[in-house]
């Protein structure tokens, strides 16, 4: 399994978090919102995968509860935003929900909102987003 | 003028006025200051003029914890002490380091960061540094180099300044030798001060010539200016009539020893833009400089910190593998006949740097470079100074054996407290919230790498805490004038007298508090200060 080195850390949070946002799904019409894939999230979905493996070995959580910390977290900065099945959906452009994503995280840091994996100290937001990566391959 | 103890006949007895033990920086600095007032100043000073090993040999020590480094190496005896390779890096302490903290336990100093402000400024000229401001914002503004724009609650850039470094038994040495109420013993060995029956005053030392002449030397005032380990060394040996050594009473000379361990704990990297020339080493008005991080004395105070000093080493792919990491750790631990912890952490790390392993293996092999991107920048190492919490268990002390001089040597007692690790961790964890939230990168703590409190432990070669200063003669040798308790003529000058150590290097602040005290022998010396 791919442990958690400069590289990997580089490719997940490299730039500011969430910037490599991509998989764009325009399928959930009916919801008014589109749909992103987080399976192809980051840049490197192996490396993803792989802070999502250490912090869900370390911190023992589910999909279900990651999917709920995440919607609650994003919905109180904007109301249509849901995370589940394995999928983002919100009316928000890319780009906005990039910024979302990324004032989530300075917010998270700001706050002390953060948690050690093997080491790292990482926003809380970008370890639960990378656990799901891991978890939704399972 | 300067002169060597070799001069004086066996069983001699000299008389000056004023005594000054040690010619190192803290000596030389009150020898300059007492200079000129009419009254004749020995200093007495182990060494010669140059180095020379057997010199260099008294300061053999049994060393109790392995890792705590060769005295031999870290000190050196011979005019000018210590500051013959000192790196010269010079910050005031904060005036936190002053307060008594209520987290940090013996701490608290007999004066403020107010009261030795003034002697600050003065201490910059004899090191040689200009002026005398730690503005960083004044210094950002005249450099033009951008600064961290962290949020001052929590983080602080802080600057400190390079002497030459001045190596002050070179600069000073002319001045000295010009002197004609000065006189500077070379090859003299303190081995006992004496003390009168009535155990309140000091009447004389005794001095030692290497292979030599014993003699006498008595004064009016004394003052022990030999560093923190031989400082403590000569009390504890003046047990004529103190039969514990010299100020201890209260079994307090030698303890609350303290170092200023430095740690390679953190590693940076850069994910975001950041302009890192002010934390590299710069050049300003002729002089060195160097940016670095701390924590804000607000962060500090609110979540029970001791603060850090952290300069940000430029590091590359090769320096940072985790791959050789992981490999030296495993060659260590198979060779202890230990099985490595974590050990498929170990073997992903290196099966994923397999090309730097391989880089490592080539260079051993054959000293030259294979693969030219291992040696790009791509991170820095957090370069940590921490504040030691003083340990009363952390001791210098005297061995049965004895020196060339007939002396017993020291033993020497240090560790560093898991409590202090743990602080340097928390602080860490400041510092990496700052600048996840700055964008800059993130902070990676090596809290799993076993030999960096160990074999990769470095120093700062910093000695202090043996006669700690303070009002309460129970937990103190020596009082806010660095006088030793009880004993009406007897002052120890330095570091040992720091009762807490900060997180930045004593040298600027061993200078200040040596002209604090000379000013205050002035007073004692009769006439103006």
């Amino acid at each position: 399994m791919m442990s958690l080195t400069r590289r990997v850390i580089a490719k997940v949070s490299g730039a500011a978090a969430f910037i490599f946002l991509v998989g764009q799904r325009r399928s959930a019409k009916a919801l008014g919102s589109a749909t992103y894939g987080f399976d192809h999230l980051f840049e490197s979905h192996a490396a993803a995968n792989a802070l999502g493996a250490a912090y869900v070995k370390q911190y023992h959580t589910s999909s279900e509860e990651l999917a709920i910390q995440l919607s609650d977290k994003l919905s109180t900065e904007h109301e249509a935003v849901v995370v589940r099945d394995g999928v983002i959906q919100s009316p928000m452009p890319l780009a906005d929900l990039k910024s979302l994503f990324s004032s989530v995280v300075k917010r998270d840091f700001e706050n002390g909102n953060t948690l050690n994996v093997d080491g790292w100290v990482l926003s809380k937001t970008e370890c639960e987003l990378c656990g799901l990566v891991f978890l939704s391959g399972h | 003028m300067i002169t060597t103890g070799r001069t004086i006949e066996n069983g001699d007895v000299v008389r000056h006025s004023v005594c000054i033990v040690g010619g190192g920086a803290a000596g030389i600095t009150i020898a300059r200051e007492l200079s000129g007032r009419g009254r004749d100043i020995c200093m007495l000073e182990s060494g010669d003029l140059d180095f020379d090993v057997t010199d260099q040999d008294l300061y053999q020590a049994e060393r109790l914890n392995p890792i705590f480094p060769d005295t031999t190496i870290s000190r050196l005896r011979f005019f000018g002490g210590s500051t013959n390779h000192w790196e010269g890096a010079c910050h005031p302490f904060s005036e936190a380091d002053f307060e008594v903290r209520s987290w940090v336990p013996h701490s608290g100093w007999p004066f403020s960061l107010k009261d030795l402000d003034p002697y600050y400024e003065r201490a910059h000229v004899y090191c040689e540094l200009g002026e005398y401001n730690y503005d960083v914002g004044d210094w950002a503004a005249r450099t033009s180099l951008p600064l961290i724009d962290f949020d001052e609650n929590k983080a602080k850039s802080k600057i400190q300044h390079y002497s030459t470094p001045t190596q002050f038994g070179w600069v000073y040495r002319e001045d000295l030798e010009q002197d004609p109420f000065t006189k500077v013993y070379l090859d003299s060995n303190v081995v006992s001060i004496n003390v009168a029956e009535t155990g309140e005053r000091i009447t004389s030392v005794t001095v030692q010539v290497l292979d030599g002449a014993r003699f006498t030397i008595e004064a009016d005032l004394f003052v022990l200016a030999t560093g923190g380990i031989e400082n403590a060394r000569i009390l504890l040996a003046s047990d004529a009539v103190h039969k514990n050594g010299l100020g201890n009473t209260y079994d307090v000379v030698g303890r609350y020893f303290m170092e200023h361990p430095i740690v390679e704990g953190a590693e940076l990297y850069l994910t975001g833009g950041f302009d890192p020339r002010f934390y590299e080493f710069f050049f300003y008005d002729d002089r060195s400089h160097l940016g670095y991080l701390s924590l804000s004395e607000e962060v500090a105070k609110k979540k029970q910190l001791n603060n850090i000093k952290v300069a940000l080493m430029e590091q590359s792919r090769y320096y940072l593998s985790k791959g050789i990491s992981s490999f030296n750790q495993i060659t260590e631990d198979l060779k202890g006949g230990e099985i490595p912890d974590n050990l498929w952490t170990h073997a992903g790390n290196i099966f994923q740097e397999i090309d730097m392993v391989g880089e490592a293996v080539y260079r051993k092999l054959f000293k030259s470079r294979l693969l030219d991107y291992s040696d790009d920048m791509v991170g820095y190492v957090f370069d940590t100074m921490i504040e030691q919490t003083p340990d009363k268990d952390n001791r210098i002390g005297l061995t049965g054996e004895r020196d060339p001089l007939g002396m017993q040597k020291a033993s020497i007692e240090w560790s560093v407290s898991e409590r202090d690790y743990e602080n340097m961790w928390r602080c860490y964890e400041v510092l990496a919230e700052e600048v996840g939230r700055l964008g800059i990168g993130r902070l990676q703590l090596q809290r799993n790498n076993k030999r960096l409190l160990t074999s990769q432990l470095s120093f700062g070669h910093h000695h202090m805490g043996t006669t700690r200063a303070g009002t309460n003669p129970r937990d103190s040798v020596v009082d806010g004038n660095f006088k030793m308790h009880d004993i009406a003529n007897l002052f120890v000058a330095g570091s040992s007298s720091f009762p807490t150590g900060g997180h930045v290097p004593p040298t600027l602040t061993i200078v200040a508090t040596s002209i604090r005290l000379s000013d205050h022998l002035k007073t004692l010396m009769g006439g103006a200060v």
